[in-house]
């Protein structure tokens, strides 16, 4: 596990200068500028070390290979999960509106003939549950949208 | 009359349409635009050249299986490395490496700064390959994550940003690896040359 901890270059100065100086050694050094002391002068060594190390060690027709070894390239329409995913999602709705419609057509005599202040949002605190958390979502949304 | 530069992100969509309609060498040309790319993060972070060349088969053809996925949200070259990253990633997991160590805390920081000498003209010290072979040998002891953000930001030329969103890091995060790995190897140069602190 990584002990890692973030520098907050507002609360130290110092690291904030040092870190000037690197990437002012990185810019001059790719403007071709010479090295203005000798502390750019040890970032920039350190910039070319770092790009001297730039070989690429595949073969010359990894590409080439790899492409034939591939094949053709799978499209959202054509990939076996997404057709399979579609699917289960058709027979899930159809479960639910035939489950529905069952039991409207069992229960639903009951539901006319139930005390009408039943019906009432304020009488059923789930169904105040209900639209507090239709709103929250709603505007955590909104508000995602406009921040992001 | 002065061309207009390309606009980067028009030219990912058209590659990336391009692969998904299996237009002939498509495929092909994307590898070669981004093997370069891969082969740095992965060899970076596992510093075996047979892995690497077996992990950045692994990634492509990752890209090559997910593609139809990438909804432009990111460059696609922070796509792709971000694929190769996680492939190197749970390479080294496999293994059991751990990708930083024990990195300086904040006071270490500070001693470090003031322990490292600022008036030593390091151009007229030392013969320029003995300088360069001390450092390269420093870089490659360093452990993987730092040695590959160093790689992206200096070599790849990635910004902070782009690196942020191939490790899957904060930004914050890569800025201290890279002031800190820096800001080490500094340190490396001046006790090679025997900087009294």
């Amino acid at each position: 596990m990584s002990k890692h901890r973030d520098i907050d270059f507002f609360e130290q100065p110092a690291a904030a200068r040092e870190w000037q100086a690197q990437e002012a050694a990185l810019h001059a050094a790719r403007e071709g500028r010479a090295p203005a002391d000798a502390r750019e002068a040890a970032y920039r060594r350190i910039d070319a070390a770092v790009r001297a190390d730039d070989a690429i060690g595949l073969d010359a027709d990894f590409a080439e290979r790899l492409a034939a070894r591939a094949g053709p390239v799978p499209t959202a329409a054509g990939t076996p999960d997404t057709g399979l995913e579609k699917q289960l999602t058709r027979l899930l709705l159809a479960a639910l509106v035939i489950a529905g419609l069952v039991v409207a057509l069992l229960e639903g005599g009951s539901w006319f003939r139930a005390d009408p202040a039943a019906w009432s949002v304020a009488a059923n605190p789930w169904v105040l549950a209900l639209l507090a958390c239709l709103g929250a979502s709603q505007g955590a949304e909104l508000l995602r949208r406009r921040l992001g | 009359m002065t061309e207009a530069p390309a606009d980067p992100r028009s030219d990912d969509r058209a590659l990336v349409q391009a692969v998904l309609a299996n237009a002939p060498g498509a495929f092909t040309r994307l590898v070669r635009e981004y093997q370069g790319l891969c082969w740095h993060i992965v060899q970076r972070m596992v510093r075996n050249p047979e892995d690497a060349r077996e992990l950045c088969q692994d990634t492509f053809l990752k890209v090559h299986q997910h593609l139809h996925q990438y909804r432009h949200e990111s460059a696609l070259k922070s796509w792709i490395g971000r694929v190769a990253y996680t492939v190197a990633l749970r390479h080294l997991e496999r293994k059991r490496i751990a990708i930083v160590d024990n990195v300086l805390g904040e006071d270490d920081d500070l001693s470090l700064l003031d322990s490292i000498g600022d008036g030593r003209d390091l151009e007229a010290d030392c013969a320029d390959e003995e300088m360069h072979g001390h450092l390269l040998a420093a870089i490659d002891t360093l452990p993987p994550l730092p040695r590959t953000v160093l790689t992206l930001y200096h070599l790849d030329e990635l910004s902070i940003p782009e690196i942020a969103q191939v490790t899957g890091l904060a930004a914050g995060t890569i800025k201290s690896h890279l002031f800190r790995t820096r800001l080490k190897l500094r340190e490396t140069l001046e006790t090679r040359l025997g900087v009294p602190s």
